[in-house]
């Protein structure tokens, strides 16, 4: 009887929920007619991040007397969440999304083209790679809000301790790396390792194989005429796996096969890993984690194999309008975005994530430069905004502006699967190559 | 007669140890989960792992609630299992009713749809199911995810119910047709009361299966503010930084209030899936 | 007279009763319908075209899908996972099941100890995935500690980023999580074996040994082959916990079809090849399910 009792108390509960559940979806449903409404999404990659995101996005609402209703995506099922958007026809007026969402919008005709806010804003102050990547068909298809570039960040500490110079080529690269690897009671255990080679199959081991592959001149189109070339290139890619394995067995701990953004960087910031490829994250982990390590970091880009670096992985976010409704409400998910440029607000979004987030205005870049928070940073901000300048980054698939091709990348794990099988010697790099390319193809025959 | 006690202790021993290693197996990730959730962060990543808190702090479970997502989550998860419990336990009831004490052409066939139904794995009628749903452009609303919920639950419902109305003695049903009952008196009169704890367990069972649901969840669900805890939960450690603490808080905060409620309806599930699954 | 009138109000009641059997079935018959009987139709008409995941329209290809899947070099490796998974799985829990059930069984007091032992029935699969990956964390997981004190593993090493470890964790956590369902129901079934077989036994001088195999193991037989038949389906299908524990690797050891399908169909949006996996898994299936099916209304209603 008592059991019964318990049952019907939580019964009503549970109807009481259900009733009190539907009262507030009514008052919620109220509210929105009230004015125009503007549909955000963005990706949550930082809580820090969205915060900043909602404070502007209330601003620019108030200043034009408008509603909006942001949304945060989770990166890990953002492409789920796009496709399931797209399939039902409930594509926001405005996404913040990085440059493969981008081109995944684009690649389903979703898009407004982006040229008349940039000239507005003035082309000249946006970073001319930034507005390159996101160009197809002689447009532009999205705003670009900041970017991130992958360097090798390191322990200045142990590279004075150890009498290191700044590796200029691979070979040097590994002998640091092998110098770094240590015992420091002598127990038989490695207690730092030179570098972490991350290979976690959801977007990480594709990243960190990129930034190989770029650097010793590999890509998968021709940055210039946007034709495959991956598999004409099977050979230095072959090579490039070769050494990756190297420094795997050599100085990277076994468990970095599953390891993902949050286990190099906290081995970074914790001091078991020497040195690590990392996009700027480590700086706002160590802040929070580890002060005192903070001061220990610094960074410089991966070499290439023989001193000549060809390009580096690098990507970004931008803030992109979908192509849906008429000419006014165009207009006014533009006047939006435009609002969102002053130099203050751009600064004050990349700054909500420091030195991961770089601005896209040369106007906003100054003041990025003053604030406290990336002040200490001087000399790495110069490495990486001449990196961005002057030399050649691409996130991978859009080797040649925007690709749908990158979208495809990221949200599969055959890299990761096969990368993993080569360093537990399950595979040959040879066939592991050939079966990247073999599904580069599939890749590439599905988007044409 | 001697032997006899010491062959009693001995059996009692053995027993007690086997009992103590399946306790201690099957406790263990639970007790783990919220041991680690009561560690300071200095406890939790410390190397060798001390198994009980040193200073036990309810930290993770305020940083956890005070994030407003959170609660939401909660309160998604229990619109959505509350409301799959209801259509559940209305459909079932009338179904299982019906199978259980109706004779009438493709009855067995329906029983052996409904079992078929129950076998069927939700990563097989995802795909199907997400095009339906999207279809009916109900993708990313609560509909659309208690639909889910309900395809998979229900077929296990009604086969959970169906014992408890064929347990009713027929002289009963034939003592209300003396005295002159309608049928829909009888079903509402003599059947349900009779088969209220049955009913309500069902439905609390569905309750549990759809508060524990992430694959169609995960597929259906696009805004943060309609996620349910597990899909919530999961989305915690494939964020870029995973917080331990945080996360055993919320594992344990999903978990507990699901093994206090089937506490309270065991003795009808073991009744109704003992005498539903298998006989012989 | 008065028998009469009864009769009459018999024979309408049937009528009438008769109508409300079928009324209260529609519900149930409606939402198999559509919900169940039309997706998986859909599936397979699905599995025969190129739909991709955002496109609404789509165009027959035969059996090109069927074509990709035979030829796709890692196919076989996936099956390979899916057989080791869902063998190992079952056998597991099937035996921990009956021993636990054999457990309780002995005394009269199990019931305190057997709602205990239910509790995994009803643990989200999300939580037990997170402790999984908290217990076995390479910097500070405390089973990854004490494989390493035992010398099974390498130091800061997890297991879930060895193959063939990684696959053995998840078998465990996955037996942990369903071997309640057999328990329950090897208990009921141990429940309703005679008493009297066994005082005969005793009579006889059977040993403990004897009367398991002679008396009790017959007895479990069916209901060892219906409950390995569902469980075999529930396994080979069972996604949420590998996909929030390893999410198939490392190196795509712990793969296992539906995973495949998952990538398919949301790594790819190749709707159409993933719905040929999913046919070509539901097949191997669905003779489970038929036997599973017979079986059981055959035996009972």
């Amino acid at each position: 009887m008592f059991k019964k009792m318990v049952v019907l108390v939580l019964l009503l509960v549970v109807g009481a929920m259900v009733f009190a559940g539907g009262n507030s979806e009514d008052t919620v449903v109220e509210e929105k007619d009230t004015s125009q409404k503007i549909v955000i999404w963005t990706n949550l990659t930082a809580d820090a991040q969205a915060v900043v995101l909602r404070k502007q996005f209330t601003e620019v609402a108030q200043e034009m007397d408008v509603d909006f209703e942001m949304v945060t995506i989770s990166f890990g099922d953002m492409y789920t969440k796009l496709a399931t958007a797209v399939e039902s026809g409930t594509v926001p007026d405005i996404m913040h999304t990085n440059f493969s969402g981008t081109a995944y919008l684009y690649s389903q005709d979703m898009l407004s083209p982006m040229d008349d806010v940039i000239a507005d804003l003035g082309k000249d102050d946006f970073i001319a790679s930034y507005l390159h990547v996101l160009n197809a068909e002689g447009k532009t298809w999205g705003l670009p809000d900041w970017a991130l570039h992958t360097s090798v960040w390191y322990r200045k500490d142990l590279f004075e301790k150890y009498d290191i110079d700044i590796p200029t080529d691979w070979d040097e690269f590994m002998a640091a790396a092998e110098k770094l690897t240590i015992d420091n009671d002598g127990d038989g255990k490695t207690d730092i390792y030179g570098f972490p080679v991350a290979l976690n199959a959801t977007h990480v081991a594709a990243q960190t194989f990129y930034e190989f592959l770029y650097s010793a001149g590999v890509t998968t189109v021709d940055p210039e005429t946007g034709e495959y070339t991956f598999g004409s290139q099977k050979e230095t890619a072959e090579e490039v796996l070769d050494y990756m394995m190297e420094l795997y067995h050599n100085v990277s701990p076994k468990s970095s096969i599953e390891w993902a953004w949050s286990e190099y960087r906290n081995a970074l910031v914790e001091g078991t890993v020497a040195m690590t490829l990392d996009m700027g994250a480590v700086i706002l982990m160590s802040q929070s984690n580890n002060p005192e390590m903070l001061e220990n970091l610094g960074c410089f880009d991966l070499p290439g194999p023989d001193g000549h670096k060809a390009a580096s992985f690098g990507s970004g976010y931008a803030f992109v309008a979908s192509n849906s409704g008429d000419s006014d409400q165009i207009k006014l998910k533009k006047e939006f975005l435009t609002r969102l440029y002053t130099k203050e607000r751009a600064a004050e979004r990349a700054l909500s994530r420091p030195m991961f987030a770089f601005p896209s205005l040369y106007s906003a870049v100054a003041t990025y430069r003053d604030d406290p928070k990336v002040a200490l940073f001087g000399e790495q901000i110069d490495t990486i905004t001449d990196a961005f300048e002057n030399n050649n980054w691409y996130w991978y698939g859009m080797e040649n502006g925007l690709s749908q091709l990158s979208s495809q990348i990221e949200s599969t794990t055959f890299f990761g699967e096969t990368l993993q099988s080569v360093a537990l010697g399950m595979e040959s790099t040879e066939d592991a190559i050939e079966y990247i390319d073999q599904q580069l193809q599939e890749q590439v025959a599905l988007i044409q | 007669m001697k032997t006899n006690i010491i062959k009693h202790i001995r059996d009692d021993f053995w027993f007690y140890i086997m009992v103590l290693i399946t306790v201690m197996f099957v406790g263990f990730p639970l007790l783990w989960m919220a041991l680690s959730s009561l560690k300071p962060s200095v406890e939790l990543f410390k190397m060798p792992p001390q198994i009980f808190p040193k200073n036990p702090t309810l930290l993770w479970y305020k940083n956890t609630f005070s994030n407003s997502t959170v609660v939401r989550y909660f309160f998604n998860s229990f619109l959505v299992a509350s409301s799959t419990m209801i259509i559940d336990m209305v459909i079932a009831t009338l179904g299982a009713y019906s199978l259980a004490r109706f004779s009438y052409r493709g009855r067995r066939f329906i029983m052996m749809t409904v079992l078929s139904a129950y076998c069927l794995p939700p990563i097989m009628l995802m795909i199907p199911l997400y095009r339906i749903i999207a279809a009916l452009g109900l993708n990313s609303s609560y509909l659309g995810v208690i639909i889910g919920h309900v395809t998979f639950t229900f077929p296990f419902s009604v086969w959970l119910l169906i014992p408890f109305f064929q347990k009713v003695p027929k002289e009963m049903e034939e003592a209300a047709i003396v005295d002159g009952a309608t049928s829909l008196k009888i079903f509402s009169a003599i059947m349900l009361p009779l088969c209220v704890p049955g009913i309500l367990s069902t439905g609390i069972m569905a309750f549990i299966l759809s508060w524990n649901e992430y694959l169609l969840s995960s597929v259906l669900i696009i805004s943060d503010t309609m996620k349910t805890l597990t899909v919530g939960l999961a989305n915690y450690i494939s964020s870029t930084e995973i917080d331990w603490g945080a996360i055993m808080a919320l594992g344990t905060a999903t978990t507990l209030p699901i093994v206090i409620m089937f506490s309270a309806i065991q003795k009808y599930f073991v009744e109704g899936l003992t005498a539903g699954a298998v006989k012989g | 007279m008065e028998r009469a009138r009864l009769m009459g109000h018999k024979r309408d009641y049937h009528t009438q009763r008769q109508l409300l059997g079928i009324i209260f079935i529609i519900p149930t018959v409606l939402f198999l319908l559509v919900f169940v009987i039309y997706p998986v139709i859909y599936n397979v008409i699905l599995s025969f075209t190129d739909a991709r995941l955002m496109k609404p329209d789509f165009s027959f290809i035969a059996f090109d899908n069927y074509k990709k899947l035979f030829s796709n070099m890692r196919f076989l490796k996936y099956v390979k996972n899916t057989l080791i998974w869902t063998f190992f799985s079952v056998i597991g829990q099937l035996l921990l099941g009956l021993s636990i059930a054999l457990l309780i069984n002995k005394k009269k007091s199990g019931t305190g100890l057997r709602s205990f032992l239910l509790i995994p029935y009803v643990v989200p699969a999300v939580a037990l995935a997170l402790v999984t990956k908290w217990v076995t964390n390479g910097d500070y997981g405390i089973v990854s500690w004490w494989l390493n004190s035992l010398g099974l593993l390498e130091y800061r090493q997890s297991p879930l980023a060895v193959p063939g470890s990684a696959m053995a964790v998840l078998i465990i956590v996955n037996i942990w999580r369903s071997y309640p369902f057999p328990m329950l129901i090897y208990w009921a079934t141990l429940k309703g074996i005679d008493k009297e077989l066994y005082d005969a036994a005793n009579v006889d001088g059977a040993g403990t040994f004897q009367t398991f195999w002679n008396i009790t193991l017959p007895h479990l037989k069916n209901t060892t082959i219906v409950l390995a038949i569902l469980r075999i389906v529930w396994t080979a299908t069972y996604f949420d916990l590998i996909w929030l524990i390893t999410g198939g690797g490392p190196a795509g050891t712990t793969t296992h079809l539906p995973i495949m399908i998952y990538q398919a169909s949301f790594g790819t949006f190749q709707t159409g090849y993933a719905s040929s996996i999913s046919v070509v898994l539901g097949l191997f299936l669905f003779i489970c399910v038929v036997f599973y099916v017979k079986k059981t209304i055959a035996n009972d209603r």
